[in-house]
């Protein structure tokens, strides 16, 4: 993983993304104005509790929104806007170039058929080509991915493997037809921890040797770390903080990452009580005004009742800036990190000091 | 990958127990002490439906003591016996045991009534908040029930104060008590079985993933609740989780289970730092931990393949398919749990001796 960020043009870029539900009580927005921008080859990791939207603007860029959700916004793969794309085109993007692993294999594998089926499908497909010749290339890929006896997982069905076999199957499916672009939506929290560890080395392997992009969607602050280069954390279906992985990790400029990042549970340094976040993540249907993170912040304040809007970390207070997607600051100092939030990034800072544990 | 249907191999499960008085020499007798626990399961046959049954030995063999006020973690993936092991305790799946002694009396084969003195003292709080609730009652309901089945006679002015005050304590609100489960977050749920647990003031509390299906944020108040509530009331807890930084936040022993069997048994800060089982260590070393500079240089992951089926357990040391310190002993005698130090006991014929994470 090196130089992040200047490996070429972006892959995809996402701008003012917003996903709505239309449902019986009343108009839900699950994602209220995302944007970034991933370089070819780059990972980006998402992270987000449950309801935090992440997995929703991931749908929504390839076209699967339930029937109730709509999608406003742009989301250019390779130049071309997904969003305004016709099924029949989207058809054709999907599973042959942007590829996305489910968090739960079971219920996205077909129990009726085999492997072998499901498969060969896709490369006949999307590649048009014989029966015979797709089986050999699935049997290689199932190979790459680490499983032993590719003739046997073949001729099996979905409900005979354990649920890191179904995972790497996934994988191996989302592989086939080597995507440029492919998007995990917590693909290993169905998994134990050692297997997980497979999953996460099998797809750092893969950006390494196919110069893969990844979005990774996930909950878990540990996976992000090792994976990916760019983050963003969401709460509310807003942008709390964008940045490298970098800035989020050891320079948490956010009140609601460095509380994320306190609450976890930790392997090293002190085992003493944990500094839970008060309350519960919000309802989409009952979304309080301004700051969706302020009812449960420990530096909210009056200014908080207005949505603070998404700034660099290093900006001055209030000064107008670019958006955090790539093309509209060329020529100006590109800023790495940028934060939603009025209070100032010190007054962060010495909470972080304040809270850590001697 | 299915492994092909091998005979249970009887006698497996009885060399791994240590010798009776082999415990810990501290204070104060246990207030639980098993000893050579087995949970056994008849599982269909492959195939048809008419396939002779099977026999899934879902713990083969546990012993371990719990003290007053302590909290035990176990520890372990899927399919390793954890869960089996908290039901047994409390006898809600069959099991069979050399001795189970609570409290100080042996119930390793006593009647059904006997238990309900234990189950009593000893309650559970589960996994899945929301499952282990029942959806037709409220909130008082739910909470009040074990008060109705253990302690009939009290006026029901009574039994509403012990609620309503339980409910406070949990972190609930007096108006919500008229509410039902599917009201409430998943945080909040698990709040209600953690009411249900203690109304009754038990003396321990066994904790089967109670903070897995939780987020991040609220896992932290779940933890914390259960870590004030054991200090006031002196509670002894046994915590399950397969997440090794929870249960090091918890736990001042921990046992680490794989395929039914102890493999390591030590204190918390002992296991961490040192961890003896090629598996702990493996376990450990698997953690994402959230800083970048450690993870990226994480190379191969520490384990290859998958936990063994535990209908055709490996012969031997239950680890052998997976260990990377593998030998040849391993596969032909079934290492016993042993002190290797004091207060840390491990199951292994190669125990580590320096920390190799």
């Amino acid at each position: 993983m090196t130089a992040r960020g200047h490996r070429g043009t972006a892959l995809l870029e996402v701008e003012q993304l917003e996903v709505r539900f239309e449902t019986p009580e009343g108009i839900l927005t699950a994602v209220n104005g995302i944007g970034f921008s991933l370089q070819a080859g780059a990972s980006f990791g998402i992270v987000g509790e449950s309801g935090s939207g992440k997995t929703q603007s991931m749908l929504a860029i390839l076209g699967l929104l339930a029937a109730n959700g709509r999608v406003r916004g742009q989301a250019r793969f390779a130049g071309q806007d997904l969003l305004a794309l016709k099924a029949a085109q989207l058809n054709r993007l999907r599973g042959n170039r942007i590829a996305m692993i489910f968090q739960d294999p079971m219920s996205s594998l077909n129990p009726y058929l085999t492997v072998e089926r499901q498969l060969t499908e896709v490369l006949q497909i999307h590649r048009g080509v014989r029966r015979a010749d797709a089986r050999k290339r699935a049997r290689a890929v199932l190979e790459s991915v680490q499983i032993a006896d590719p003739d046997r997982c073949l001729a099996s069905y979905p409900h005979q493997f354990s649920g890191g076999m179904r995972q790497r199957i996934m994988i191996a499916m989302a592989l086939l037809c080597e995507p440029e672009l492919i998007i995990a939506d917590e693909p290993t929290t169905a998994l134990d921890v050692t297997v997980q560890a497979q999953i996460v080395s099998l797809l750092k392997t893969l950006q390494k040797d196919h110069g893969t992009s990844i979005v990774m969607i996930t909950h878990d602050l540990g996976l992000v770390a090792g994976l990916c280069d760019q983050v963003m954390v969401l709460y509310g279906g807003r942008v709390m903080e964008q940045g490298s992985a970098e800035d989020i990790f050891y320079r948490p400029a956010h009140p609601y990452t460095l509380a994320l990042l306190n609450a976890a549970p930790r392997l090293h340094g002190s085992a003493g009580p944990l500094v839970a976040i008060p309350g519960a993540p919000p309802n989409l249907a009952q979304m309080p005004p301004g700051c969706p993170f302020a009812p449960r912040c420990a530096l909210a304040d009056a200014r908080c009742a207005v949505a603070p809007q998404l700034l660099p970390v290093a900006a001055l207070d209030g000064q107008p800036s670019p958006p955090p997607n790539g093309a509209q600051h060329r020529g100006a100092i590109i800023p790495t990190a940028w934060r939603a939030c009025h209070r100032p990034p010190e007054a962060v800072t010495l909470q972080a000091m304040g809270r850590r544990q001697p | 990958m299915p492994a092909p249907p091998q005979p249970p191999q009887p006698g497996a499960g009885f060399s791994a127990h240590p010798p009776a008085g082999a415990t810990e020499p501290e204070a104060g007798a246990p207030i639980l002490s098993v000893r050579d626990l087995q949970v056994r399961y008849r599982v269909s046959g492959p195939g048809w439906p008419w396939s002779p049954q099977r026999v899934l030995q879902a713990v083969r063999g546990v012993s371990f003591d719990l003290r007053a006020g302590e909290t035990l973690g176990v520890v372990g993936e899927s399919g390793c016996g954890k869960s089996s092991l908290a039901r047994a305790l409390l006898k809600l799946v069959p099991m069979q045991a050399q001795s189970l002694r609570w409290f100080g009396s042996e119930l390793a084969n006593a009647r059904p009534a006997a238990w309900q003195t234990v189950r009593r003292q000893a309650q559970m709080v589960f996994q899945d908040p929301l499952a282990s609730l029942d959806p037709r009652m409220n909130v008082l309901q739910i909470v009040g029930e074990p008060l109705r089945a253990h302690e009939p006679d009290l006026p029901a002015r009574e039994m509403q104060q012990r609620i309503e005050s339980m409910i406070e304590r949990v972190g609930l609100d007096r108006s919500q008590l008229y509410r039902y489960p599917h009201e409430f977050s998943g945080g909040q749920c698990q709040r209600i079985g953690i009411a249900r647990a203690l109304i009754l003031r038990p003396k321990v509390l066994i904790c089967d993933e109670p903070v897995s299906a939780l987020d991040v944020s609220i896992q932290a108040q779940i933890i914390n609740l259960l870590g004030e509530l054991q200090a006031e009331l002196g509670l002894a807890m046994i915590f399950i989780a397969h997440d090794l930084s929870v249960i090091r936040h918890v736990s001042q022993r921990v046992l680490v289970m794989y395929l039914g069997r102890v493999v390591e048994l030590a204190q918390t800060a002992q296991l961490f730092d040192l961890p003896r089982h090629p598996y702990s260590r493996a376990l450990l070393a698997s953690v994402p931990i959230p800083d970048p500079r450690i993870e990226r240089l994480k190379a191969a992951p520490p384990l290859h393949g998958e936990i063994a089926s535990p209908l055709a357990p490996p012969s031997g040391c239950v680890f052998r398919t997976r260990c990377p310190d593998v030998q040849a002993r391993c596969a032909q005698e079934s290492p016993a749990l042993t002190a290797q130090a004091p207060h840390h006991e491990v199951a292994c014929w190669f125990p580590l001796q320096s920390v190799q994470t």
